[in-house]
């Protein structure tokens, strides 16, 4: 029982069993409740991204509150391909955000990832909020805080989406956004159940000692910043189409606070943690955003509620005895 | 450039550095006994801000019309006990809380504190900005060789040079400050030898709170409030800390001042790059000396 539930939080049975369900729950809520359905393709963009940022924070023990840098590259990237490029193609749009966040994670990855706890914390959120005042400041190029309008993409290169009705763009881009998801889910399967993945937690867990085996510590935890970076960005490109427009506010300080939300609400010591936080997020914001505008207060007490309550999320809710493991491993070392 | 310009940018480096000391220290005072960065701090800054500016357009003004000495001394007051009010209330139970948790656990709560400050600054007084200048402008201006520099930045420089030999007296001369460094230096033997650690916590909470609300009070005249303002103010007192170096006397005097000289040429020479230029000067500062310029000693 036991070993089934911790098998639970890192497999890609659930993983299928998910996709399947949210590819079959899309009709059934569009048919009980039209308009709700569409929170299911926020759900798994934006689990593309908790994914990403979880490789960082539960996998290698890097809590970065500015990925949202990296969600603006990938959003910007849409807008300003299409504004100056007047590229509609969104895979190609999609590769040059990679590419450009491969490019940058690179740059600030090599200096903020040799520091760790609160020093990693404030330098990656000191380079995210320069990424947001620029897209406020150099307005001329980005449009400011009016942000830039996002055409229908083209998407798998020849299917124009432009033409179609509302609710059938919606309909399909969902299943294009599921297949990135799974996509993008299944990698990260390999990737942290690899001899890499193996590696990061060894540096999660005792860096010292990782040292000792003589194992670069630095490349690898550069490694896991680039890869979590690539994964926020193309969650960031994916989301840029489906919001129509792209603003400052996507790149903002809160969108990384939800990616921490997402991780501990989901559990972030399992591979499905992030996921499920990702998709009972969305949900969560849609129903509080329709109540009240003051959603970043109950966030707030949320998060804090998080911690206290189940610090290894609702995935350990079902998994007890790895409760005291995650205890264990809050304990970071500064 | 002029030799008044140079004395404007080097009053204007104080005046900024006098603000971030205010918040940085109590940052220290928290860190020294509870071993806890506190990332909601910043936002009892932005508290006193927003009660000054309260005060003043609801009460002060209205009552004493526009007496220099109500202007001034009242918002501060009021700044100071709201603060600690709230700061009793609501950040010392989760830091109680989160005392001993780990970084990531008290990174990730704090973090929760502040976007539930943040909205509740804009429940109770919206998200238009603030201001209240009537002290600024009460004071008026002096010469400054060829220039005007207005008199409340030297007052807000002189005011925070006080508070900070205060501080030094108290945490360095008094018998609280011996307990406050003895149990900042180990908590246990401390406790062992009949220190009260629970109420030592407390007094280091209060104090560090009435001076992030003394600052946010003294910042409002030359400014306004707006949600915003609290994590432009975190992250510049981050970065003072990180330069300075956690947990001592000297490293939040050294971080404000060094942080605040970037900050204010920066604003001059390249305003786009003001963070920029911040990251760059705290990495560098982390590569070359990780615990910073003035730290590692401890209060």
């Amino acid at each position: 029982m036991v070993a089934a539930s911790r098998e639970l939080g890192n497999s890609l049975r659930a993983l299928i069993a998910l996709s399947i369900l949210i590819a079959v729950l899309y009709p059934i809520i569009g048919w009980l409740r039209p308009g709700f359905e569409v929170i299911l393709t926020y759900g798994v963009i934006l689990a593309i991204a908790a994914l990403g940022f979880n490789l960082l924070f539960g996998y290698t023990g890097l809590l970065s509150f500015g990925h949202a840098a990296f969600f603006g590259v990938g959003a910007y990237t849409i807008g300003l391909t299409l504004k100056y490029l007047n590229l509609r193609a969104l895979e190609a749009q999609i590769f040059i955000a990679v590419v450009a966040a491969l490019l940058f994670s690179a740059l600030t990855g090599f200096i903020v990832v040799r520091y760790r706890g609160i020093f990693f914390a404030i330098l990656i959120l000191v380079i995210a909020q320069t990424l947001w005042g620029f897209y406020v400041k150099f307005y001329h190029i980005t449009g400011g805080t009016d942000g830039i309008r996002i055409l229908r993409p083209v998407i798998l290169g020849f299917y124009d989406t432009r033409g179609l009705g509302y609710d059938d763009f919606n309909m399909i881009y969902h299943y294009y956004a599921l297949a990135w998801f799974i996509l993008m889910a299944y990698l990260m399967w390999r990737i942290i159940n690899s001899p890499f993945g193996y590696t990061l937690k060894m540096i999660r867990d005792a860096e010292d000692r990782a040292q000792t085996l003589g194992i670069d510590t630095f490349k690898f935890k550069l490694a896991a910043f680039i890869i979590s970076a690539l994964y926020v960005a193309v969650s960031g490109a994916l989301y840029a189409p489906l919001n129509r427009i792209v603003t400052p506010d996507l790149a903002y300080w809160t969108v990384s606070g939800k990616m921490v939300f997402m991780s501990i609400l989901g559990g972030f010591t399992y591979y499905m943690g992030p996921i499920v936080g990702a998709l009972i997020y969305v949900y969560f914001e849609t129903v509080a955003q329709a109540i009240t505008v003051h959603w970043f207060l109950i966030m707030g007490v949320l998060i804090i509620a998080t911690m206290v309550l189940t610090p290894t999320g609702l995935m350990g809710l079902v998994d007890r005895p790895s409760f005291k493991k995650t205890l264990s491993l809050l304990k970071l070392p500064i | 450039m002029s030799l008044s310009l140079a004395a404007l940018y080097a009053l204007d480096t104080l005046f900024y550095a006098s603000l971030i000391f205010l918040i940085v220290s109590g940052l220290n005072i928290i860190y020294g006994v509870l071993r806890i960065v506190n990332l909601a701090h910043a936002t009892l800054f932005a508290l006193g801000a927003y009660t000054a500016a309260w005060i003043t357009s609801t009460y002060i003004v209205k009552v004493f019309g526009d007496s220099l000495i109500a202007l001034i001394a009242l918002p501060l007051l009021t700044a100071a006990i709201v603060t600690v009010i709230a700061s009793l209330a609501l950040v010392m139970p989760i830091l109680a809380y989160a005392h001993g948790k780990g970084d990531a656990f008290q990174l990730i709560v704090t973090f929760g504190l502040l976007l539930v400050f943040e909205e509740l600054f804009q429940i109770i007084w919206g998200r238009a900005p603030l201001a209240a200048n009537q002290a600024y402008f009460a004071l008026g201006f002096m010469d400054l060789i060829d220039r005007k520099y207005p008199v409340y930045k030297i007052m807000v420089i002189t005011f925070t040079g006080f508070l900070a030999v205060i501080l030094w007296y108290m945490i360095y001369r008094s018998r609280f400050g011996l307990v406050f460094r003895a149990v900042a230096m180990d908590p246990e033997m401390s406790s062992a030898l009949g220190v009260n650690i629970g109420r030592v916590v407390v007094m280091a909470i209060i104090l560090a709170s009435v001076l992030a609300g003394l600052g946010g009070a003294l910042y409002l005249p030359v400014a306004s409030i707006a949600p915003g303002v609290s994590l432009e103010f975190l992250i510049i007192a981050f970065v003072g800390l990180v330069i300075g170096g956690l947990g001592s006397f000297a490293g939040s005097l050294i971080g404000a001042f060094v942080v605040s000289f970037f900050r204010t040429f920066s604003i001059i020479f390249i305003p786009e790059l003001e963070l920029v230029v911040l990251f760059a000067v705290a990495a560098l500062v982390l590569l070359v000396k990780p615990e910073g310029i003035g730290g590692g000693k401890g209060w």
